[in-house]
C-alpha cells in the first residue's frame, strides 16, 4: 500500500485587498465631496385657484379676514392692518409681537367660526409690490397654525391668498 | 570564524482589518445622509424662516420646482436663472406634458423657492401666470425653524 502523503495545507490564505480597498477610498471620496449639510425644508400647501380670486369675494357665506401690508422703501414691512383694526407700526423690536398677535386674532376668528358651526374665514393678503417675500411667508405661517398649550400644531386659516391687483 | 546566518522577515504586512472596518462605518453614513433631492435645490437662495412650514411627508405627484433669487430671476428647467417670460414658455411645455400624459395641471404642485429678500411683486407675478396656466396647488417653501 502506497504510503498516505502528507500534504500540508497553508497556514494562511492571502486575499488580495488592495482593489477593494482602491474602490473603497474612491466611494469615500465621492461620499465625502457630495455631502452637505442642508438644512431642513418645510412647505405651506395652498390650493389657490384662478377662479377663486373673485368667487370668494363674492361668496357672502365666507368671512373675509384682510390683511394689509404696507412697505417701506427698504422693502421692510411700514404697518400692517388687520381688517378694520387701527394699523400697526412695524419695527424690528415688535415683529415678534406683531406676528404672535396676527396669530392671536386669526386664532379667534377660527375657533369663533368653528365653534358656530360656520365656514371657516378666508384670509386675504394684500401686500405692496416691494414689500419682502419673507414677510409674507411670516404672514402665512402666523395664519396657517399655531402651537396649542398642549405643544401640539392647532390648523387655523386654510384659505389664504393674495388679493387680486 | 564561521559567519553567524540569521533570516530575517523582511515582509511587513500590517493589519488593514479595523481600517477596512472604519472605511466600511464612514461609507454607510455618508449613503445614509446623501440626499439627492436637496442637492438641487439652489444653495444660493435664502429660504425664509418657519417653525411651522411641515417637512412633506412624501414627495408631491407631479412636482414642479420653481425657485427664485433676491432679483426676481426664477431657475427652471433651465442651467440658469431667467426671466418670467422665458420660464413661462418652459411651464406650458410642463404643462402640455402633463396633459399628453393624461394628468391634469392642477394635481401638479408648484413649489416655490424664493428668495426670502426677494419683492413680493415677483412672487406675484409667477403665482399669476401659474394660475393661468391651469397650476392651482402650490407649496410655499421656507427653512424649517426649531420650535420655541
Amino acid at each position: 500500500m502506497p504510503k498516505r502523503r502528507d500534504v500540508k495545507a497553508p497556514d494562511k490564505i492571502d486575499i488580495n485587498m488592495t482593489p477593494m480597498i482602491d474602490v473603497v477610498f474612491q466611494l469615500m471620496a465621492f461620499f465625502l465631496m457630495t455631502f452637505k449639510v442642508a438644512s431642513v425644508e418645510g412647505d405651506f400647501n395652498l390650493k389657490l385657484p384662478k377662479s377663486e380670486r373673485s368667487a370668494g369675494a363674492a361668496n357672502t357665506q365666507t368671512e373675509m379676514i384682510n390683511i394689509v401690508m404696507r412697505a417701506q422703501a427698504t422693502g421692510d414691512l411700514a404697518v400692517m392692518q388687520i381688517d378694520a383694526a387701527p394699523p400697526t407700526r412695524w419695527s424690528n423690536a415688535n415683529d415678534a409681537i406683531l406676528f404672535a398677535d396676527l396669530r392671536a386674532k386669526i386664532a379667534a376668528k377660527v375657533n369663533a367660526a368653528r365653534g358656530a358651526g360656520q365656514e371657516e374665514p378666508e384670509v386675504q393678503i394684500d401686500a405692496d409690490d416691494n414689500l419682502r417675500y419673507e414677510f409674507i411667508i411670516k404672514t402665512v405661517d402666523a395664519v396657517s397654525a399655531r402651537v396649542g398649550e398642549d405643544g401640539k400644531v392647532q390648523q387655523l386659516a386654510k384659505k389664504v391668498k393674495f388679493a387680486p391687483r | 570564524m564561521p559567519k553567524l546566518e540569521s533570516k530575517i522577515d523582511v515582509s511587513a504586512e500590517g493589519d488593514m482589518t479595523s481600517m477596512i472596518d472604519m472605511t466600511f462605518q464612514l461609507i454607510a453614513f455618508f449613503m445614509i445622509l446623501i440626499n439627492f433631492a436637496d442637492a438641487e435645490a439652489n444653495q444660493d437662495i435664502k429660504l425664509p424662516g418657519s417653525q411651522l412650514a411641515v417637512p412633506p411627508a412624501a414627495p408631491p405627484e407631479d412636482p414642479i420646482v420653481v425657485q427664485m433669487n433676491r432679483d426676481g430671476l426664477i431657475l427652471y428647467s433651465a442651467e440658469e436663472f431667467q426671466p418670467l417670460a422665458f420660464v413661462k414658455k418652459r411651464l406650458i411645455v410642463k404643462r402640455d406634458l402633463l396633459k399628453k400624459g393624461g394628468k391634469n395641471p392642477q394635481t401638479a404642485t408648484v413649489i416655490i423657492r424664493a428668495d426670502k429678500n426677494v419683492a413680493t411683486k415677483f412672487v406675484r407675478e409667477m403665482l399669476e401666470t401659474c394660475q393661468e396656466l391651469g397650476f392651482e396647488t402650490f407649496a410655499f417653501r421656507a427653512a424649517a425653524l426649531k420650535l420655541d
